[in-house]
């Protein structure tokens, strides 16, 4: 795995009530390029660590941006970065990685985002301005809480932008759009399966249909771990993942998502109940492997080929 | 980012291959392009209200042109006919923005089929035969078991290296 990188908080803001934007800076030496729907993972308190979406112009070499949802009900790695994180403090984050590229033949964007799901959209829009490709935002969020970036937005876009203030009629969007179409969604879980299930119903092969979920780990009760290759034996607290008890005791799993998407971190487990919390594992893959960036054990032991 | 993509082995492989075509019940629009008549596989009959052209109809060159260009996400293609003929409209129907999940491919006729010659780069008509001469360049060419999705074509290469200019030399 790629070695991680050490930036500056350069400027904060917030740009809704609870939307905060940093802007970080290498400490030293260039940062790594990206394109357009990468996100880096931001190393928190307690060997966690939270992935966001850049939303930084591509182009733009010698910044990231993110911003961050403060969440309620978490782990408190967002808490951390709206209420402890300052101007001139050092974060370490893993380098740019992508799961939610742009298609490189499609003829038509379509864009949706709910809420902080603008994210990755932010650098999308500037890499489809660049390419003078042809795109549409639609834009769900709740005014003056989750509408981040919505008066930029306005300005820039003009009639490319459509927003809302609740669910938007999906079959609307999505009927009767040329071949050459392709469309995004980022949000809440509930619309991004409504977005599949639409797409679906309209006759919409899945290659034209891309997602990213942002769910992160969420906590559970703990459970003992038993590492069958190495002997060792672990405590997986009630608040911390699966695959951060493993790095906790120094094992390097393979990782980018750490929510369940991308498949990167998969392991077989042997013993014990599992709850499985991924999107990625069929439920007969399930049977034999777990992703322990999200799913944990829900009995007492559970035992992992490691 | 969840396209699984690579959960199509079969597509390495360096020859075609021709999977069973069902009808696309998930599909709104099912769009036929035929050779013939005689190259309408069965399977067409079950289809919803479907739209078929046929190449020995006139206009038919416009009229593909015409329903390509209008055609809206949600329809499904269903080629029919020699090998040379499914792989130039599949070519078309790519190009128009037609994804390679939204096509299905049946070679309901034995015929002819589209070879690349390696020596001058044209892509030529060909019946099923093993070896042949290149129309353009005259090269004895060998038909290799290869074949170029995106040409649609077989590769041909020089039977013998130690003649590659065959009959002409220029």
């Amino acid at each position: 795995m790629s070695r991680a990188l050490k930036v500056r908080v350069s400027a904060a803001k917030m740009l809704t009530p609870v939307v905060r934007e940093l802007t970080l800076e290498p400490c030293t030496g260039p940062l790594p390029g990206f394109s357009a729907g990468s996100h880096v993972q931001v190393h928190l308190p307690g060997n966690a660590r939270n992935a966001y979406s850049l939303t930084s112009d591509p182009s733009d070499s010698l910044h990231y941006r993110i911003a961050v949802r403060l969440q309620e009900a978490s782990r408190g790695g967002s808490h951390y970065l709206h209420r402890h994180v300052e101007v001139g403090d050092t974060l370490q984050i893993s380098p740019p990685a992508n799961l939610f590229a742009l298609h490189s033949t499609a003829s038509l964007h379509i864009l949706i985002a709910g809420g902080i799901g603008i994210t990755p959209f932010m650098a999308h829009i500037a890499e489809l301005e660049r390419r003078q490709a042809n795109f549409e935002l639609h834009y769900l969020y709740r005014p003056g809480l989750s509408d981040a970036y919505v008066q930029p937005l306005q300005q820039r876009l003009g009639s490319r932008l459509h927003t809302y203030s609740c669910r938007p009629d999906l079959s609307k969007i999505l009927r009767d759009r040329p071949l050459g179409s392709h469309v995004y969604t980022c949000g809440p879980q509930p619309l991004i399966d409504a977005v599949q299930q639409q797409a679906k119903a309209l006759g919409w092969p899945r290659v034209r249909v891309h997602w990213e979920a942002f769910k992160g780990a969420t906590p559970g009760q703990a459970f003992d771990l038993q590492l069958l290759r190495s002997g060792q034996r672990l405590r997986v607290g009630a608040d911390q993942s699966l695959l951060e008890a493993l790095e906790s005791a120094g094992l390097q799993i393979p990782n980018l998502c750490r929510g369940g998407v991308c498949g990167q971190c998969v392991t077989r487990h042997v013993r014990g109940e599992i709850e499985h919390r991924d999107s990625f594992l069929s439920p007969s893959e399930q049977a034999e492997f777990l992703m322990p960036c999200v799913s944990r054990g829900c009995g007492p032991c559970v035992s992992l080929d490691l | 980012m969840t396209d699984r993509h690579s959960a199509a082995p079969d597509r390495l492989h360096s020859l075609p291959r021709y999977r069973q075509p069902h009808p696309r019940e998930a599909a709104s629009r099912h769009i036929v392009v035929m050779q013939s008549a005689a190259a309408c596989a069965s399977f067409a009959g079950e289809l919803q209200q479907p739209l078929v052209l046929n190449e020995q109809n006139s206009n038919f060159g416009a009229r593909l042109h015409q329903v390509l260009g209008s055609a809206t996400v949600g329809s499904h293609l269903y080629i029919m006919g020699d090998e040379a003929f499914v792989w130039r409209i599949h070519a078309q129907a790519r190009a128009a923005g037609m994804e390679d999940d939204e096509i299905d491919i049946t070679r309901s006729i034995v015929g002819q089929r589209l070879v690349y010659c390696v020596h001058c780069g044209l892509t030529q008509v060909c019946g099923p035969e093993p070896l042949m001469t290149c129309v353009r360049c005259r090269v004895g060419l060998e038909v290799r078991e290869h074949f170029s999705r995106r040409l649609g074509a077989y590769l041909g290469v020089c039977t013998n290296p130690d003649q590659p200019f065959a009959g002409v030399r220029p």
